[in-house]
């Protein structure tokens, strides 16, 4: 039986990793689970510059979910490299470094500024920033361009390039044909879900900025949707995303459609779960004799109604 | 730091208002220190969803019991206060920082506000065995709210009540006020409590010249540092995280608005 996920130029040693802005750069998690069972961290977003993020509260419970309008705090890429690299390196697993700017410019400096590094092992580019070039629009709600900043960046590096997609648009799949066009090797599907949460006794939004990105076990229907919308529209992978919990979850996705999956604000509620999720896929696939992630894809579509 | 599934020992109500619970706490898990917390979790379901942040309100490493006293605010804490003794929830901790950022302090006045009681009664206890001098205050709205005096048992504890209907008539920081110069002199406050009392006890603190420690609460998703939703500000402008550079911080250092 085989793990192994192939994205692009590189290889993840199984499916599962954990998410973007839900497991830091690491570090913290090492003192309750052994982080070498991941296939791959995708980091917080990483900018040029140091980012402050939003007022508070930046963060609110849903039923089965949370908002969350962090305004995508991190270190800069300076401090990235000197202070999270260091011990990332060190472990047996991917680092996928997630990418934000405001500028084209700025996420192909970013890509530069890292690409030289060995032990980073691709980039997840997150679109949910306004791009202050195009009046404040989202990179990720317009098909020409993601897949013009798709092409700036496949210019900037020959690493697995993941392009992580919005679902807050009327059409993902045009979306994630933008990105292939563009030359990325895979998608992620998906991002949070504009939400938004009033209390009712001071009569306004619980979330300082008004609203937030919806995650967690709430949105997994949503995602699970999407990556079989997607994984149908585009023959590159599709990185399954969304209330991902358990064993039980991530097959939903990879059974959707999904090359691998990540595992995000179900880190805050069991900081190990991420650990044991893969040898429960591969628990699965000896039960049912599926030989390779590949051959998932195949066995939704087999029966009638799928 | 561990995560583990634990048995709860005790779980009663102190007053109209407060409840305290008590759960097993093995010495290996660490040893808890006053003013540092832990996230609990009480279903095994997704609703509620996020663990919340609890602080410590005692340790006895003896029979390897922790404490934290409670007050029902939503969900969670409805749910918490329904669990009986022997049945188990999942507790992560020691999390943050605790009290004492420059070591023991020589004398200390320990401002509580509300259930802001717990910790702040867990750190007098240890500081008053540790051989410093120590005094309480401790602010309720009203008399019935009082908890269970045995509470502060052994420790010089100032009752205040906003509508004078027991001890000192008004909030902790109007005691503090009323107190003579030269039981204040040198001493370090620490004060756990709604934001406006700390914001209060800060200013008092900055008039006289005295150093204080507050714990700050924040909503939290992870208590670990990494999801940077728990963020107050700094005076120098920097964001820092509650649960991890904190929850104890010098209230010099940060910036109040
Ligand atoms: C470091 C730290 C230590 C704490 N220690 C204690 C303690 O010892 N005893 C105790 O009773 N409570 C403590 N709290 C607050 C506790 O986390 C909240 O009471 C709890 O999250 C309420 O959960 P719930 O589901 O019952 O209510 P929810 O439905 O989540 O919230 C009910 C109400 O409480 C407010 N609230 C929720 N979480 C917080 C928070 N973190 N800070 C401020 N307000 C909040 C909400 O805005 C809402 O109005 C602490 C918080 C922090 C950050
Ligand atoms: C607190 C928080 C911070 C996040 N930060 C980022 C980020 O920096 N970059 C990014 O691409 N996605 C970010 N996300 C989105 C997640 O990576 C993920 O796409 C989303 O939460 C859905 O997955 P989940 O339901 O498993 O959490 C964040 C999510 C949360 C809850
Ligand atoms: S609660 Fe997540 S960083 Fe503090």
């Amino acid at each position: 039986m085989d793990l192994s996920v192939r994205i692009g130029k590189g290889v993840l040693k199984n499916p599962v990793g954990v998410a973007s802005g839900t497991f830091g750069y690491g570090q913290e998690f090492a003192q309750v689970m052994d982080l070498d069972k991941l296939g791959a961290i995708y980091t917080k977003a990483i900018s040029m510059e140091p980012r402050r993020g939003n007022p508070t509260p930046r963060i609110v419970e849903t039923p089965s979910g949370m908002l969350n309008s962090i305004g995508l705090a991190n270190v800069g890429v300076e401090k990235f490299v000197t202070d999270k690299i260091p011990f990332l390196a060190g472990l047996d697993t991917a680092t996928v470094v997630n990418v934000v700017g405001t500028t084209m410019d700025d996420y192909c400096n970013v890509i530069k500024r890292l690409d030289d590094i060995d032990t980073v092992w691709g980039y997840e580019i997150n679109l949910s920033c306004p791009n202050v070039e195009a009046g404040g629009i989202q990179f990720g709600t317009d098909a020409a361009m993601i897949e013009e900043i798709t092409t700036r960046m496949r210019g900037v590096t020959e690493k697995p390039l993941m392009v992580k997609l919005s679902p807050n648009v009327t059409d993902i799949a045009e979306m994630a044909r933008g990105a292939e066009r563009g030359g990325a090797d895979a998608v992620t599907c998906i991002n949070t879900l504009v939400g938004m949460v009033i209390d009712t006794a001071r009569q306004q939004t619980v979330i300082a900025r008004k609203t937030g990105g919806l995650s967690g076990p709430a949105i997994r229907p949503i995602g699970v949707r999407m990556t079989h919308e997607v994984s149908r529209a585009i023959s590159i992978p599709v990185v399954g995303i969304g209330g991902i919990t358990n064993t039980d979850d991530a097959l939903q996705y990879l059974l959707a459609g999904a090359k691998a999956v990540q595992v995000g604000t179900w880190n805050f509620v069991e900081p190990a779960a991420s650990q044991d999720i893969a040898a429960g896929i591969a628990d699965y696939m000896a039960r049912h004799g599926i030989a390779r992630i590949d051959d998932f894809a195949a066995l939704l579509d087999r029966r009638k109604d799928g | 730091m561990q995560d583990q599934t634990v048995r709860v020992t005790a779980n009663r109500a102190i007053s109209p208002d407060f409840l305290e619970v008590e759960f097993e706490w093995r010495r290996d898990f660490g040893l808890p220190a006053p003013g540092q917390f832990f996230e609990l979790r009480i279903t095994e379901t997704t609703a509620p969803l996020l663990r919340r942040p609890y602080a410590f309100s005692g340790y006895d490493p003896d029979r390897q019991v922790a404490a934290m006293v409670y007050q029902v605010r939503g969900q969670s804490t409805q749910m918490l206060a329904r669990r009986e003794p022997g049945q188990t929830v999942r507790v992560l901790g020691p999390l943050g920082n605790a009290f004492g950022l420059d070591g023991r302090p020589e004398k200390v006045v320990a401002v509580a506000g509300g259930v802001g009681l717990g910790p702040i009664l867990f750190a007098a206890r240890d500081i008053a065995a540790a051989g410093s001098a120590v005094r309480v205050v401790a602010g309720f709205r009203t008399r019935d709210l009082i908890p269970d005096r045995g509470l502060w048992h052994g420790l010089e504890t100032a009752v205040c009540t906003d509508d004078g209907s027991e001890g000192f008539a008004g909030n902790v920081v109007d005691h503090l006020r009323s107190l003579p110069a030269a039981d204040l002199d040198g001493a370090r406050l620490l004060a756990c409590g709604p934001m406006p009392m700390l914001a209060a006890t800060h200013r008092f603190a900055q008039e006289r010249g005295l150093v204080c420690e507050v714990s700050v609460e924040e909503m939290m998703a992870c208590g670990l540092g990494v999801c940077v939703g728990c963020v107050v500000e700094r005076a120098d402008g920097e964001m820092v995280r509650v649960c991890t550079d904190g929850p104890i911080f010098d209230s010099g250092v940060l910036a109040w608005t």
